[in-house]
């Protein structure tokens, strides 16, 4: 008798919900690893192309591309920890591959695909672009891409090696994060992987790595205009005293924290089943969520701080920059809640 | 057998046989509703995680939401009087009298009495605190003077919390009593508004003219009123969501069930979905938290998050249902129900300056 969705249970996996003491430590080590690691001087001047690649291998040193890997390949936690490391990468700004590096990582382990130690070199997840070519998502240290095509049937996903592929930077909004294209001829396929799974179940975990990013992007926006209207002086009073102004942060915290709490399913599922429907659906959701938190609170920064937000000093913009850039990658939000629309009413028609 | 897969056992024994086909059907029959209440009580199911003399099973608060969960999603019947188990229960476990809970708490709980919240007035709204109804202790008694209004299901309810102002000269927050009114006292009068639609829950004015009641009625300290009515109203509030998660479930099960309403509709179903999935993953984080033994700020986004989403829930199934040029009555009175959702308990307005300020650490207004 039961009229439940299909992807909502009762039963609850507690020990993913209750925030463990690895998670909680986990998370702060990286929120004071990021602060000391790098400053917004740098994440400006990545912003603008520079690169940085003298951070990577401190992100490897210390451990970040091991977590949420299994522990009998070097690995630590699961992947609701690396969401939570994410979502401090995410709120820092990191102008390193990590997220694009773990969004790779986790595509292969959810399909299974051998996967033998933490990556030590920076790794993408490439889609194909409209003239066919891969498009990598901030790949331009990227040694090897994790290439995920939908075929009849199911997906499947090459390992390309691009040491010596032409890698075609694209002009794009975030240079801290520059997608690059490359074509098939110029990358050597090391290993080519099928999944019975359709593509939205495939790229289930990787929408968790990014909505974790996103959901961190957003926090930290709103961090600052919070810390801005608690400061700036009009009228007399904090502008934070006036309504207008507590409703709009109000509204904003509510939309990060409706996106963190998908992604803390999203999570929750994809360490149970990474292929499942559940995982599926909530992934999808909670990168949409993700964008949709990530643009408005970094859109709200801007407002808050007045003429001063659309400076080049002002951090602002490169929250506007990294959740527009970041956004788009996996599914725009409408895209996504349309699909999953859809997706339910074809359900309901079943039943 | 696990609580759940006895819960389970416990709705297909209650319920009928063609509860989950017909459940909407099943919305307005009172008996139901009324007798699914008291079965919840006399079998533990009604607050779960309470003891088992006040109708509860000891369960522990993460057995408890599963078994809450499991009931939203077969649509379990809504009691009858709401406010008596998810406000009025509370503050007697919290601030009651030994006698007092000896007293109330049984027929509260099974829904055989109901409870009146006699707070707003025409002059206190949002602004509680300024409320005027006032006590004046004369012997063994309060002698009670002034004015309540939209006071739900006054008229249909056998006792009333009421809240009255007992030192005039006291800060306003600091001089306001709760008091437990027996609604059949001599000198009460209350009067059903005529409300803008049958599916809106009748709401009343109550009018207390020289009412007397007796001193013992105190619930909580004197002058200790405010506390009463604070914590009331945060009472529950990490399982309260459960209902507007409910509720949209039960507005968008038309649509999902019907033929596709047409692409133009799928952005804005999508978004309701992940609310949805959003409001229960964030009461299963409220909860986590309390697990681990920290304080949680998340509860306090649930009342303005859920109500907002119930709302809009409502609204689209409404249009959804207007598609092929005609609104039919059933999906608007869902809708104009859902309007009070953000106005009663603390309007939305009210939940984003307390959001603001508690939560965010913006300073109070002028």
């Amino acid at each position: 008798m039961t009229i439940a969705s299909a992807t909502t249970s009762s039963d609850i996996d507690w020990d993913l919900y209750v925030p463990s003491e690895q998670m909680v430590e986990l998370e702060e080590a990286a929120r004071d690893h990021f602060a000391g690691l790098f400053s917004a001087a740098d994440v400006r001047a990545a912003v603008t192309g520079e690169a940085l690649d003298h951070l990577w291998p401190a992100i490897v040193e210390q451990g970040y591309t091991a977590i949420g890997l299994p522990a009998e390949t070097d690995g630590i936690g699961g992947l609701v920890d690396l969401a939570a490391v994410l979502e401090q990468a995410g709120r820092s700004l990191l102008p390193a591959p990590l997220l694009a590096t773990t969004a790779a990582t986790q595509t292969l382990l959810a399909i299974r695909a051998p996967v033998e130690e933490p990556p030590a070199e920076p790794s993408t997840l490439a889609r194909r672009d409209h003239g066919g070519a891969w498009l990598c998502f901030d790949g331009r240290s990227a040694t090897t891409a994790v290439a995920v095509a939908e075929r009849a049937g199911g997906c499947s996903i090459r390992v390309l090696s691009l040491e010596s592929a032409d890698r075609r930077p694209l002009a794009g909004v975030d240079g801290a994060r520059a997608d690059v294209v490359v074509v098939d001829g110029d990358a050597v396929v090391l290993a080519e992987h099928e999944s019975d799974a359709d593509l939205d179940a495939v790229l289930a975990s990787a929408r968790v790595c990014a909505a974790a990013d996103l959901v961190g992007v957003a926090a930290g926006a709103l961090d600052g205009g919070i810390r801005h209207a608690l400061r700036r002086e009009q009228f007399g009073r904090t502008i934070g005293s006036f309504q207008a102004v507590k409703h709009l942060l109000a509204d904003a915290y509510v939309l990060v924290e409706r996106a963190r709490s998908l992604t803390r399913g999203a999570a929750v599922e994809a360490s149970r089943d990474p292929l499942g429907a559940a995982a599926r659906r909530l992934a999808m959701l909670a990168k949409a969520a993700a964008a949709d938190a990530a643009t408005r609170s970094a859109e709200l920064h801007v407002q808050l701080l007045g003429a001063m937000g659309l400076t080049w000093e002002s951090d602002a913009p490169l929250f506007v920059r990294r959740a527009r850039h970041t956004g788009p990658f996996l599914g725009m939000p409408d895209d996504l809640y349309a699909r999953v629309g859809a997706e339910s009413l074809t359900e309901g028609e079943a039943r | 057998m696990t609580a759940l897969d006895e819960y389970r056992a416990f709705l297909e024994a209650t319920l009928p046989a063609d509860y989950a086909e017909r459940y909407s059907e099943y919305r307005e029959d009172i008996e139901l509703r009324t007798r699914f209440q008291a079965a919840s009580f006399d079998e533990g199911w009604l607050v779960p995680e309470w003891p088992r003399e006040r109708g509860g099973r000891d369960l522990p608060l993460t057995e408890a939401l599963s078994v809450r969960i499991e009931g939203a999603l077969r649509r379990v019947p809504r009691q009858m009087n709401i406010q008596a188990t998810g406000v009025v229960a509370p503050a007697l476990i919290q601030f009651g009298t030994p006698e007092q809970k000896e007293r109330y708490l049984r027929p509260t709980l099974r829904g055989e009495a109901w409870w009146a919240l006699g707070m707003s007035e025409p002059g206190a709204g949002s602004d509680l605190a300024s409320l005027r109804t006032t006590a004046v202790r004369r012997g063994d008694v309060f002698v009670v003077n002034g004015q309540k209004v939209w006071t739900t299901q006054a008229n249909e309810s056998r006792w009333c919390t009421l809240y009255v102002r007992t030192d005039p000269d006291a800060p306003k927050h600091r001089g306001i009593t709760c008091l437990i009114l027996d609604m059949d006292t001599p000198g009460v009068t209350a009067r059903a508004i005529k409300t803008a639609g049958p599916s809106i829950d009748s709401f009343c004015e109550v009018f207390l003219d020289d009412v007397e009641i007796p001193a013992e009625n105190i619930l909580g300290e004197l002058n200790g009123g405010w506390r009463v009515a604070m914590s009331a109203l945060e009472h529950e509030r990490d399982m309260i969501w459960i209902n507007n998660w409910l509720e949209m479930q039960r507005a968008l099960d038309p649509v999902l069930r019907g033929s596709d309403p047409g692409a133009h509709t799928h952005v804005r179903l999508g978004r309701l979905l992940a609310d949805m999935e959003a409001i229960r993953l964030t009461g299963i984080r409220t909860v986590g938290a309390r697990m681990a033994g920290g304080d949680t700020p998340l509860s306090g986004i649930l009342k303005l998050f859920g109500s907002e989403s119930v709302q809009e829930a409502a609204r689209f199934a409404l249009e959804v249902a207007g598609g092929d040029g005609h609104a039919p009555l059933a999906p608007f009175d869902e809708y104009l129900e859902s309007m009070a959702a953000t106005i009663y308990g603390g309007t939305s307005e009210i939940q984003r300056n307390i959001i603001a300020e508690r939560i965010l650490g913006l300073p109070k207004g002028a």
